[in-house]
């Protein structure tokens, strides 16, 4: 069979094969979900090469654990998850190398966000939607991987507390915490770029 | 407003309150304006972000991306770690309990035979063929008395 006959097989199909050993039915899988896993990747660990070995990591051991995926759940939610809790290994590694964050003391020791003025809801109204996306992205940027992750996990997994707590390896009141945290520093950071642009 | 109250009022956008409680919440949040202004903001920047994901693109060429998942997959492969090929940890236990039995039967046995005068007194030494385990056998016929030393291998 050519890589060509592939590309027209569903999801289900190109995993059954691969499950056989069929190295070309995996590498379309590759290649149809490759930016999204990655995508997941960087927006976690925020820098490039971490994101793609992570992300290759993740390949490699769905790869090796293609008999453990029995169709609960899409293809890509599988790869997610195995590339998310590789991520969540490495950032905890990490975490144990540095210092904590000047962000993570001022939440612990009582919660920066209670300063936070209340925001106008809608604060970006007639921005192109690329340019939202930028936005959201230096925004994520710019929290801590603790209060970011926590963000992405919720909004973009769609992961209800529970999950997160569990995944995270926290309780579920830090997790309240840390997103809440994490909305009003977003707010915030979106409203101070309105104001600054309409200087 | 206190903390957990912000903190109750995001648990009722995100929909994680029982009937009861976002019903109180809601409550909270017609009757009084921080907490309505609270509960708008979390939800607008919630949609907001929600609706904008960041999109990123892999910054290499497919071919590239899938060439090194490739050699990671056959190298992987090329080394077999198939835990069923394995010995099972219990089973280096085994083989030491039993030839550990099996020399002091076979101890116990010459010991017998030896007191009922089959075996002679000219035997002072016995080795044992077991690979992991070394005796040495002394018997005093003056003393009238047999001594017998059992050693691992891996302590020589």
């Amino acid at each position: 069979m050519t890589q060509g006959d592939y590309s027209a097989k569903p999801d289900d199909a190109l995993v059954r094969a691969s499950q056989k050993g069929d190295m070309v039915a995996f590498e379309e899988l590759v290649s149809r979900h490759r930016d999204k896993v990655y995508a997941r990747a960087f927006s976690m660990m925020r820098n490039e090469d971490t994101a793609l070995d992570l992300s290759q990591e993740a390949w490699v051991k769905a790869w090796q654990r293609l008999a453990q995926f029995h169709g609960d759940s899409s293809f890509l939610t599988w790869m997610t998850r195995i590339v998310i809790n590789l991520c969540l290994d490495q950032l905890r590694k990490q975490k144990r190398l540095r210092a904590e964050s000047i962000e993570q003391l001022e939440e612990d020791l009582g919660g920066v966000e209670r300063q936070m003025p209340v925001i106008t809801p809608n604060p970006t109204e007639r921005l192109e939607r690329s340019e939202l996306r930028e936005r959201i992205d230096r925004a994520l940027g710019q929290l801590s991987y603790e209060h970011r992750t926590v963000l992405i996990l919720h909004e973009f997994q769609e992961l209800e507390y529970k999950e997160i707590a569990k995944r995270m390896e926290c309780s579920i009141g830090t997790v309240m915490s840390r997103l809440f945290y994490a909305r009003r520093k977003m707010a915030v950071l979106m409203a101070g770029w309105k104001r600054e642009e309409s200087k | 407003m206190k903390n957990d109250l912000a903190l109750k009022i995001q648990a009722c956008v995100d929909n994680e309150l029982n009937a009861s409680e976002a019903r109180e919440v809601a409550c909270l949040v017609e009757s009084d304006a921080e907490a309505r202004a609270l509960h708008d903001e979390l939800i607008a920047i919630r949609d907001l972000t929600v609706a904008n994901e960041p999109e990123y693109k892999l910054p290499e060429s497919g071919e590239f991306y899938w060439s090194k998942i490739k050699r990671d997959i056959n190298s992987s492969s090329a080394r077999p770690v198939r835990e069923s090929s394995k010995a099972p940890f219990w089973s280096a236990i085994w083989t030491r309990m039993v030839a550990t039995c099996g020399v002091a039967v076979g101890i116990a046995l010459l010991i017998s035979v030896n007191r009922q005068g089959i075996v002679g007194p000219q035997v002072h030494e016995i080795e044992s063929a077991l690979d992991e385990m070394s005796t040495i056998t002394f018997h005093s016929d003056s003393a009238n008395m047999t001594v017998v030393w059992v050693q691992n291998a891996d302590f020589n």
